[in-house]
């Protein structure tokens, strides 16, 4: 049977009238949402003081591991270091800063924080309003910077304690363009990484694409032994991952800013100073893997709207 | 879904009901944007709800009911009523604003500061319908805000969407539900809905006509059992059955059928129930209900 009785009506010039307008949300309030949001992330994360405490002492072990293998390398090592200021612990302890900074907090957020959307209901809240859905990702990454912003200092001091000073004149313009894009990058990887949520159903436990990239990571972007001694197959990997970049730049904008040694192969092609060979190579990464991210990230949204499974309630 | 043909005209209230799966929750969904539809075509205040859903989403407010929908549990209802504003465009001084007027509304002010976590199911139901009044759209979406809300907090919502938002301020309504009483109560239009279809739609007036030459007979009684519901079902002259046993240990319950042969279905009830020692405590005939409607309709 279909739909009748149905009342005679002018649905067609209603349509056509459009009336009343929606209201649009404006720039302002895109940044209240943000701000909002990563306070009230925070305000909700009850456990950091203890949880900060421990994760502190375990970066002052962690130092103070590497500093012994360091001793245990002998001198050699260090002068083998002489491009990041020839001390293996500041090496070590810079580049897990740095890595807290892009990977522990640009990273990995946007799935975790998907993920914890998804379960607790509310994907429908941020689908029915109107405000963009990057804003959520923005919030998340803000309130992971912060999160992560006294751990990211405890690699550093402890570094700096255990291995020795960084640069009397660090290239401070560098290290802020080269967190800026290692996170663009980062951030647009993770959005990635979101997008398996639905694609691969991928909704609790370990993301898909985050397992790849943490498994790479360590073996082949230099984070924790110099990215030449690599076999030439691994530094090929090593060379399409921004984290190379973001690594390498910022070590030596902060421990050795003026050294001109190579130390990756493309600063022996481009002619340019090896940090801001370092950023030219990122800022292409970056850009293209945020729109590469988000592109994804819409398809998984629609394809998952399209099969009812977007919300934990149908 | 298949076979959905409605219109709802500005300032209408208009009700979608149909029993639980009927695909009542899906169809509000296509149309707030968060279910794409895989074939035909849906506007809402005049804007496809596939090709400007952004437009959509600025044009209603959607309330879902019965679940944990839509709040960090971490957060109080104010906190989250607020960020909820924020997300539909208000400036903070006007989500404060927005946000303290809305909890006073559904009467939960001293409940504000207090995180969802801690409130119960019916508080819970009564903070998405004010997350819904946060911001004023021209078209409000319910799914069954009523539910696990008590009769007098139920009483209140529906007053208050029907005479404030409905009759007041002139906002569309779309409601599903699956209480006949409710939408013959707020709707001035119904559409029934089962199995994804369409299945009648009009004024109560309207569907009630639709099956006019039926009386319904109703029985109060002691002593009812499941095994009627078959027995009563088999005879002559049955359009519609509904056996409702409210108190299991004594049988205590009532019968209702939809007949065009009152006096001769009457008749051949009291036999079937007599021969299963029903004590029966009333009969009542009465002209066609909106229940009847969407008995008969649905079965």
């Amino acid at each position: 049977m279909s739909s009748s009785p149905k009342k005679d009506g002018d649905d067609a010039m209603e349509r056509i009238l459009r009336a009343p307008q929606p209201a649009a949300v404006g720039w302002r309030q895109l940044l209240e949402v943000i701000k909002c949001q990563a306070w009230f992330r925070l305000k909700s994360f009850y456990f950091w003081k203890l949880e900060l405490v421990l994760e502190l002492i375990g970066i002052s072990v962690n130092v103070l591991t590497f500093y012994f293998i360091s001793i245990l390398g002998g001198e050699a090592l260090n002068v083998s270091l002489q491009p990041y200021g020839e001390s293996y612990v500041a090496f070590y302890a810079v580049g897990m800063a740095i890595h807290y900074t892009i990977d522990t907090s640009g990273l990995r957020k946007p799935a975790k924080e998907f993920q914890r959307l998804y379960w607790k209901g509310e994907v429908e809240t941020w689908l029915v309003a109107p405000a963009p859905f990057w804003t959520f990702f923005i919030a998340s990454q803000v309130f992971g910077l912060i999160r992560m912003s006294l751990p990211i200092l405890g690699w550093l001091v402890f570094g700096i304690l255990l291995g020795g000073n960084i640069a009397p004149s660090p290239n401070i313009g560098m290290i802020i363009l080269l967190i800026l894009f290692g996170l663009v990058a980062t951030t647009g990887y993770g959005i990635l990484a979101t997008s398996t949520f639905y694609f691969l159903e991928a909704k609790t436990g370990e993301v898909p694409l985050l397992f790849v990239t943490n498994l790479l990571i360590y073996p082949v972007t230099g984070l924790v032994f110099p990215f030449m001694i690599l076999p030439r197959w691994l530094q090929v990997i090593g060379l399409t991952l921004p984290q190379t970049y973001v690594y390498d730049g910022f070590r030596r904008a902060l421990l050795n800013p003026n050294n001109y040694s190579p130390t990756l192969p493309i600063h022996n092609i481009l002619p340019f100073h090896p940090i801001l060979t370092d950023l030219l190579c990122t800022v292409p990464l970056s850009l293209l893997l945020l729109w590469f991210g988000w592109w994804a990230f819409k398809r998984s949204v629609n394809y998952a709207k399209r099969n009812g499974t977007l919300t934990r309630w149908v | 879904m298949n076979g959905v043909d409605l219109d709802v005209k500005r300032g209408e209230f208009f009700g979608l009901l149909g029993p639980n799966g009927a695909g009542k929750t899906t169809l509000i969904k296509v149309l707030c944007g968060i279910i794409l539809p895989d074939g035909g075509e849906a506007f809402v205040n005049g804007y496809d709800v596939v090709r400007e859903r952004d437009k959509v989403k600025a044009s209603v407010s959607f309330v879902a009911g019965g679940r944990w929908i839509g709040f960090d549990y971490a957060l109080s209802m104010r906190e989250n009523l607020h960020l909820f504003g924020l997300l539909s465009g208000l400036s903070s001084t006007e989500a404060r604003a927005r946000t303290r007027e809305s909890l006073d509304l559904v009467g939960l002010t001293d409940k504000a500061d207090e995180r969802i976590e801690t409130l119960s199911s019916g508080m819970r139901q009564r903070a998405l319908v004010a997350r819904g009044l946060v911001v004023e759209t021209p078209i409000f979406f319910l799914d069954e805000p009523t539910v696990g809300i008590d009769p007098e907090g139920a009483h209140e919502i529906r007053r208050f969407i029907k005479e404030e938002l409905n009759e007041k301020k002139g906002q569309t309504v779309f409601l599903t539900t699956h209480y006949t009483d409710e939408a013959e109560m707020l709707c001035d239009r119904i559409a029934l809905i089962n199995k994804g279809k369409i299945v009648a739609c009009g004024t109560k007036e309207e569907l009630c006509e639709l099956i006019q030459r039926r009386e319904s007979i109703e029985v109060t009684a002691i002593g009812l059992v499941n095994a009627l519901e078959e027995k009563i079902r088999s005879l002559d002259h049955v359009d519609s059955l509904k056996l409702e046993i409210d108190e299991p240990v004594t049988g205590r319950g009532r019968i209702r059928v939809t007949t065009r042969e009152p006096e001769e279905l009457t008749q051949k009830l009291m036999t079937v129930l007599n021969s299963f020692n029903v004590k029966i405590l009333g009969v009542d005939t009465s002209k066609t209900r909106l229940e009847d409607v969407f008995l008969e309709f649905l079965s």
